[in-house]
């Protein structure tokens, strides 16, 4: 079965295993699914998280499990070193939920993916959910239902209202990509988007987008050419400009990030445009419904 | 964070870069002290975390003691910009012959590092902004002086020593890298005695996340936070103070501006918002709540929780336990949802005054707020 990002060949490694954060989050992993195969903490290998082997280098998780994708939970300061030894081992898919990743080292790290085609997610994201078929990530099982919505969001915990909303009106989805909140991010909503375009099982795109730097607007050109309807909801529109909201890359400056401007991007670019989390699924009911009458 | 000026120059002074001699003073008598040494022949500056200062009166020559005491008298406990003044650098002043305008900063689209350069530096520079010039170096590293070189005659610069502006270029783009700066810039970059470089002011901008690699600045960064900022950072949460009416607290940054785009709409504009982030526990709550209600001005609170592992029973439990601590009888109403939602609902609706929301819908919450404080 094939999906967005993620398919039955799978076969992923959590890096950080044995830390707090990443030991509790392996447990949700493995009850939603069964994407995981192993751990990776240096000096830690022989152990056993959740029923996984771990051991001390991504080099052994492939050469033993056949790894072929990592979700990284290391401490900030660590992840690019992380990132490296994945991409070393010639992981081609790298998802990096931890949070205050310096950004110069996501610079870096975007650097390096790109001349090693390795795609990556995040930093500060809560990952991947595709039900049916399981997470990396942090994203809570309880508010997905199977469905054709595709969600791709800057922010975890919008994403998470948007998502309770779409199900709690029937909207089941497709697959959810947190991109992450930072400023620089190594897939943005431009590099999501042709994903769910593609898949023939997704009937229409949400995008959970906020205030800071410009990401939405880079994605307009790609929007403009997809046949599939895409909605937005644009959060931080009402606060003030030169404060930082929790997201280091929430930021209305000088230089732009302001929600008119997405807004006004996103609608020429054909997408339409939510108020809030609950007209989401009210916009998608018109969208959808004109395109069966077609 | 943006790091003080003093600290910024000595920095870059490290670099072999030349920065007049001074000190940070905060009463008169350091400053007539300062000056003295300097024969009252000084620059008197305040020191704010803000640009456009120059323009705003905040920088001064003085040539005598008592140009140096009437201006010092003026600026300290004055306002500058919004900000009151209580630092003033007092430095030698240099004879400037011309002054340029050179910085380096990260391209979060591109990640190239850029180092951007303008023949015509000073307050006015943003008004000359069509002739800065721009050399992308790649992301991390270090650019051959050659290579500036090269761009300067390119780009026609003249009437200032090619090779010692090409090699100032090429080290301010290392120690922009090297100090995980964001923004380093030095404006005016000044053409003083025999054509001799020298930075006159400088801001820098390290990226927040980066602080903990580089000695002292964590310290430094606390003491620019105000009293409530400061609180919120030790047990681990982000405090923004606005200037409404509603206390606002949601588990996460996103959910959070959504939550306060719709207060807004309704009149109801808030008077703080704190972002739990990721790890709450009931401790955390209980000062979170007891922070946000700490104005006066606050009239009701939000608070709008996600326990995707968190557990909102101890986040409940938070909850209840500062309001027993303080007697707050304020409305709150509390949307939660996620782990352990049911236990959460039933220690919070026996408390009166607390509103407990179960649905999805945030503006179910923003109805129930507005129904309750009107």
């Amino acid at each position: 079965m094939e999906s967005i990002l993620l398919d039955t060949e799978t076969r992923a490694v959590v890096q950080g295993i044995t830390g707090k954060v990443g030991r509790a989050q392996t447990h949700w992993m493995v009850e939603a699914g069964e994407l995981l195969v192993a751990g990776v903490t240096p000096g830690k290998g022989g152990q056993e998280v959740e029923g996984l082997p771990v051991y001390n280098s991504v080099q052994d998780a492939v050469k033993n499990q056949g790894v072929n994708t990592s979700v990284i939970f290391v401490p900030p300061l660590g992840v690019q070193d992380a990132v490296s030894e994945a991409i070393d081992a010639g992981i081609k898919l790298i998802v990096i939920v931890t949070e205050y990743v310096p950004v110069r080292d996501t610079i870096a790290i975007r650097h390096r993916a790109q001349l090693t085609g390795t795609k990556i997610i995040g930093p500060n994201c809560p990952g991947l959910f595709v039900p049916g078929l399981g997470k990396l990530g942090i994203m809570p099982a309880s508010i997905f239902q199977k469905g054709n919505i595709g969600v791709i969001g800057r922010s975890a915990t919008l994403s998470y209202e948007v998502i309770g909303n779409l199900t709690d009106a029937g909207f089941g989805q497709t697959a959810a990509v947190g991109v992450g909140g930072d400023p620089v991010i190594c897939t943005e909503f431009k590099d999501t988007l042709p994903h769910f375009e593609d898949d023939p099982a997704t009937e229409a795109v949400v995008m959970v987008c906020e205030i800071g730097g410009s990401a939405e607007e880079r994605a307009c050109d790609f929007i403009s050419t997809m046949k599939k309807p895409v909605v937005a909801l644009v959060s931080g529109k009402s606060l003030p400009p030169g404060k930082r909201f929790g997201h280091a890359g929430a930021i209305v400056s000088e230089s732009g990030g302001n929600a008119e401007k997405k807004i006004e991007a996103l609608q020429r670019a054909g997408v339409k445009i939510a108020d809030s989390p609950e007209q989401i699924p009210v916009i998608l009911r018109q969208l959808l419904r004109g395109q069966e009458s077609e | 964070m943006i790091i003080q000026e003093d600290y910024a120059k000595a920095y870059l002074s490290k670099y072999g870069i030349f920065t007049p001699k001074g000190s940070i003073t905060s009463t008169l008598a350091e400053v007539m002290d300062a000056a003295a040494k300097l024969d009252f022949n000084v620059v008197v500056k305040a020191i704010i975390p803000s640009g456009g200062r120059g323009k705003a009166g905040g920088v001064r020559v003085c040539r005598n003691q008592e140009e140096v005491e009437t201006y010092a008298k003026e600026l300290l406990g004055g306002t500058i910009l919004g900000h009151t003044v209580s630092k003033v650098l007092v430095e030698e002043a240099v004879n400037i012959e011309a002054e340029l305008y050179a910085a380096v900063h990260v391209d979060n689209v591109t990640g190239f590092t850029n180092i951007l350069f303008n023949p015509n530096g000073g307050v006015d520079v943003e008004s000359n902004s069509d002739e800065i010039k721009i050399i992308q170096v790649e992301p991390g590293a270090d650019i051959p002086v050659f290579r500036v070189r090269t761009m300067l005659n390119r780009w026609g610069i003249k009437d200032v020593n090619l090779e010692e502006l090409a090699h100032f270029l090429a080290t301010l783009c290392r120690a922009s890298t090297d100090i995980d700066a964001t923004l380093l810039e030095v404006n005016p970059l000044a053409v003083v005695d025999n054509g001799r470089l020298a930075a006159l002011d400088c801001k820098c901008e390290v990226d927040d996340n980066a602080l903990i690699r580089h000695n002292g600045f964590k310290e430094m960064q606390r003491e620019t936070f105000s009293e409530r900022e400061l609180k919120a950072s030790k047990f681990g949460v982000s405090y923004v103070p606005l200037d409404g009416q509603i206390g606002v607290i949601t588990s996460g940054a996103g959910l959070g501006m959504a939550s306060m785009d719709m207060l807004n709409e309704r009149g109801l504009p808030p008077a703080n918002f704190l972002d739990t982030g990721g790890g709450i526990s009931e401790d955390m709550l209980c000062q979170a709540l007891k922070l946000v209600l700490e104005p006066p001005e606050v009239k009701g609170c939000l608070i709008n929780l996600y326990g995707g592992i968190n557990r909102m029973k101890e986040a409940a439990n938070g909850i209840a336990k500062a309001l027993k601590e303080t007697g707050d009888q304020r409305v709150i109403v509390a949307k939660i949802l996620g782990n352990q939602q049911e236990e959460a609902w039933d220690i919070l609706s026996v408390i009166p005054h607390v509103h407990v929301i179960k649905v999805f819908q945030t503006e179910t919450a923003v109805d129930k707020l507005e129904e309750l404080l009107r």
